[in-house]
Parts: structure tokens; C-alpha cells; sequence
């Protein structure tokens, strides 16, 4: 996969160089699970995004303990 | 044409349709419901909710083309409005309704709420007491499952305790209350409905919490009157037959439901009672599209009975901050606690009442964090373990309040909402007209 992608053009003069856009780009898009796509913002992945890992908490939608933990502080805090 | 009788036919499956059906089918009555939107499954609901960019309560549900509806980030997608504020209130058109993206706020009114014009000079009076009604409460919130803490003072007399104990405060709310002690607001749990299915399985932690986080869309009717039906015979219902006309015979009754189906085939339904419980929108759109509103009046003079003339929302401003401390937002149900004093009081004279709701989901509504929060210091150039650090720092201390506002009916001020175009073919479904989204304040 990373030889298609640095036989590119584009992607291999863009991993060539530092590129300060393109990696905070990339970051983003990790922490928030969500990419551009030919413009668009779409969602990569809800519960894998890694803003969830540094709060501590699992995305909104799974199972965060038994019923009632939201009233204590997250297990991991 | 299909053609189908029963006693009693009641158009939308929400939660007014479905409490009806329930108790009218334990009756004995052969109950039919019709519900115009498609029947959605929770898995896919789920699936949707995850790849959806903009997480509002519309997300996990399909807009179907046949019954299309309004989403909370797009206010003109369905209505057109020329009011100086735009109506943003949604509805879902789907088998269950909006139990589906309700938040299980289970608030009952207030005495005064049903006096407003005797008692302070504005709104209408309702045609009934909060007395007359409170029965009826009680048995709503026996069938829905709330929860509540009848030693909370909410300003509505109970006859009853509530059917569940109520829902924990969340971490957010005993910082608030904390902070709010010695002030003249108490903070108190909110009445919500409680899915029983999450009573029931509770002693599986494991398994009910998820469903319980998700009261974005977890609070639905459907499995009372689709499973596990207690009586026979159960209440028939349908998906994607969307009601279009009601006629009337010669002797000014209703003499049938004619309905259509997304593939052009069309049916009617006939019954000894009709139940129109297609929400505040819908219901107006379909008396007024089949012209039940207009009749002749002694002199063979049109008259017209008013219908969308009081659509009533709950205007909502939204307040928030950073707290000085971590008081772990984005978890469990949405909200929990609300101040509700501001609902009761002499100045409703002059100004509207409103309650101020705590919610448990950060800047979500309307800031769009975590992600505007994770772009933001990305920009600042945080990398690493400081960007995880500065990231629930701010998250943790999010704190949002929506104070929710009374609003009045206008009595002889013109009609809220109207068809956008009265004399369309009933084909294609007209959409609202809305006007003067106005607050009494």
C-alpha cells in the first residue's frame, strides 16, 4: 500500500518535503475520524478516532460501564 | 384499491398513536395504525448515527423521499418560513415516530400552564385543569417507564410515585449543584423516560448502558405494540402508507382514510372512530390539505376552522463555558437535571416562563466539539502526548446550559403555519408555511 501510494506522483512530492498543512491534516483527521474526500468531510471512523483515547472515555453510543456510571468520574481518571 | 375496516384507524405510530393503540386494543378494540414512514431497524439506525458527519438527533434516521421531514441542521429543508426567527423543532416520520430522537424528558405542565389567560392575561385557556388531567398523566408515565423522584417539588401535583426510580445525576450535575448551593436555583433530576428493556437487563450492566447512551434515538415505542403484546388481539400496523386525505360524508362525519403507498398504489380505511396523532406539523397539514377546515356556513358562505393557528416550540437559547475544574461531560443520557423553578411565577404577566436544562454533552450543541476543540489546537501546533492532555483538559470542562422558553398561543393573531400552496396536487406532499415564531417575552 505504501509503495501505490509513493509511486503517486502527488502523494510522493507531498511525503518528499515536509508539508506543514498536510500533516496537521493528517492529525486531525486521527483525532477527529473524519477526511476529506475529493473535498466533501466525511467519517473515517467514529469509534477509533483518537480524541475519545485522550478523554478517557469510549465514543458516545457504546458501553461506558454499568447504568449510572456517568455519575461518577471515568474509571480512567 | 385496497380497502381495510377495523374500529378504530389512527394515523402516526409515535407516541400519542401508540399509547392509544395500547389502550384501546387492551379494550378489545380492533385497532388499525397507519404510519406513513418506513420501519427502521436499531442496528442500522446505529450504523447510520456512526458515519453520520453532523451527529443531530435526525442523524440515524432515513428521510424518505415519500414522507420527507425537517432536520435540525437544515431548518428549510421541509419548511418554508418567513417568520423572523426560523421554527427549528423536528420530527421523525417512522414506524414509533419521534421516541425514536426523543430525549425522554417526561415534564408534566404545571397547573398554571392551563390558565394562562384567566390567571395572567396572555395565551388561551385550555378547555380542561391540570386535575382533570393529572389521571392521565399518571397512566402516560405508567406505559412510557419514566423515572422520577416524586420528592423533587416540580410544581405539578402527583396523585402517584413514579413507575422507576429516578436516573442517577450525572458528574456534570453534582458539580453544578454543588456550585449552585446557597443561591436561590436547585438543581433537579429530570422525569425521563426509561426504556424498560434497560430495567430489565440492567443486572447485565454490560449490555444495557450502551443502549441507554444512545437516548439519542433509544426511547422508542414500536417493540409495546409490534412484540410481546400482552392482550389479543395486538394493534395491526403498517409502515409507508402515508395518509393523504380525509373525506367527509354529507352528514359532516369522517367517512374514511384514503392513503398511498411509495410504489403509486393506494388504499382506504374505514372505522367507527378516527385518530389523527400525526404530530403538531403533520396533523395541520392533513386537515388543511383535505379541506376538512373549510365548510359552508349558514348563508352557503365559506368558513374556515382554523387549524396550525397555535404552533407552539420551545425557543432555546443556549449559554456555555469553560468550568474551572473537570466535570467530564460527553456521558450517559444527554441530560439529566434542570433548574425549574422559572416555570411557576407571578410575572408571567410579563414575561414567558422557562426552564434551564443541564446538558451532559460538552459544547456539542452547538459548537461542534470535540472536533473544533482537536482543529484548534492542531492549529496552535500541539503534537502528542500535550495535544491528548490540552484536549481533555478543555473537553472536561465543558459546560453548557439550554434555556428553554415558554410560548404562547395568539389566539386572534393570524395562522403559525399554512400549506405552502393550499390548491397542489395532494400527490406530492405540500410542505409548511411558517410564520412569526414568536415568543412571549
Amino acid at each position: 500500500m505504501l509503495k501505490a501510494l509513493l509511486a503517486t506522483p502527488s502523494t510522493a512530492a507531498k511525503l518528499a518535503q515536509p508539508d506543514a498543512a498536510f500533516e496537521r491534516e493528517i492529525i486531525t483527521a486521527w483525532y477527529t475520524g473524519t477526511h476529506d474526500v475529493r473535498g466533501e468531510r466525511q467519517v473515517a471512523t467514529h469509534t477509533g478516532a483518537l480524541k475519545w483515547r485522550s478523554l478517557g472515555i469510549p465514543a458516545p453510543g457504546q458501553c461506558a460501564g454499568r447504568f449510572g456510571a456517568w455519575s461518577q468520574r471515568p474509571a480512567t481518571r | 384499491m385496497q380497502s381495510q375496516s377495523v374500529d378504530v384507524v389512527i394515523v402516526g405510530s409515535g407516541v400519542c398513536g401508540g399509547l392509544v393503540a395500547a389502550r384501546l386494543a387492551s379494550a378489545g378494540a380492533r385497532v388499525l395504525i397507519l404510519e406513513a414512514g418506513p420501519r427502521v431497524k436499531r442496528p442500522e439506525a446505529l450504523a447510520q448515527y456512526r458515519s453520520a458527519l453532523i451527529k443531530v438527533p435526525e442523524s440515524p434516521y432515513p428521510n424518505a423521499p415519500y414522507a420527507p421531514r425537517s432536520s435540525s441542521d437544515q431548518p428549510d429543508s421541509y419548511y418554508l418560513q418567513n417568520g423572523p426567527d426560523k421554527f427549528q423543532s423536528t420530527y421523525l416520520r417512522q414506524v414509533g415516530g419521534t421516541t425514536w430522537h426523543w430525549l425522554g424528558t417526561a415534564l408534566r405542565f404545571v397547573p398554571d400552564d392551563f390558565r394562562l389567560r384567566s390567571a395572567f392575561g396572555v395565551g388561551v385557556d385550555w378547555p380542561l385543569t391540570y386535575d382533570e388531567l393529572e389521571p392521565w398523566y399518571a397512566d402516560a408515565e405508567r406505559e412510557l417507564g419514566v423515572a422520577g423522584d416524586a420528592k423533587a417539588a416540580l410544581d405539578a401535583p402527583r396523585s402517584g410515585p413514579y413507575p422507576l426510580p429516578p436516573i442517577p445525576f450525572s458528574y456534570v450535575d453534582q458539580r453544578v449543584a454543588a456550585a449552585l448551593a446557597g443561591t436561590e436555583y436547585t438543581l433537579q433530576p429530570t422525569p425521563q423516560r426509561a426504556t424498560r428493556s434497560r430495567i430489565r437487563i440492567a443486572p447485565s450492566a454490560a449490555a444495557a448502558a450502551p443502549v441507554f447512551r444512545f437516548v439519542r434515538s433509544a426511547q422508542n415505542t414500536t417493540p409495546r405494540y409490534t412484540s410481546g403484546w400482552r392482550s389479543a388481539p395486538a394493534p395491526s400496523w403498517s409502515s409507508s402508507e402515508i395518509v393523504s386525505q380525509i373525506d367527509v360524508g354529507a352528514d359532516a362525519r369522517v367517512s374514511g382514510l384514503r392513503y398511498k403507498r411509495p410504489d403509486g398504489s393506494e388504499g382506504r380505511a374505514t372505522a367507527k372512530v378516527y385518530v389523527i396523532a400525526a404530530h403538531g406539523i403533520e396533523t395541520a397539514k392533513l386537515l388543511l390539505q383535505s379541506r376538512t377546515t373549510e365548510r359552508a356556513g349558514r348563508r352557503g358562505e365559506l368558513e374556515r376552522i382554523r387549524s396550525g393557528r397555535n404552533l407552539m416550540d420551545h425557543p432555546t437559547i443556549l449559554s456555555w463555558a469553560l468550568a474551572g475544574e473537570p466535570i467530564w461531560p460527553y456521558r450517559g443520557p444527554l441530560s439529566t437535571s434542570g433548574i425549574e423553578s422559572p416555570r411557576v411565577g407571578k410575572w408571567r404577566r410579563e414575561y414567558a416562563s422557562f426552564r434551564i436544562q443541564t446538558d451532559n454533552r460538552g459544547w456539542e450543541w452547538p459548537g461542534d466539539t470535540p472536533d473544533s476543540t482537536v482543529r484548534a489546537l492542531v492549529e496552535q501546533g500541539l503534537r502528542g502526548a500535550a495535544l491528548d492532555r490540552a484536549l481533555a483538559d478543555h473537553s472536561s470542562r465543558e459546560i453548557a446550559f439550554a434555556t428553554m422558553a415558554e410560548q404562547t398561543a395568539v389566539g386572534g393573531e393570524p395562522d403559525r403555519a399554512r400549506l405552502r400552496s393550499p390548491g397542489r396536487d395532494r400527490s406530492s406532499p405540500p410542505a409548511h408555511h411558517l410564520r412569526d415564531r414568536r415568543v412571549h417575552a
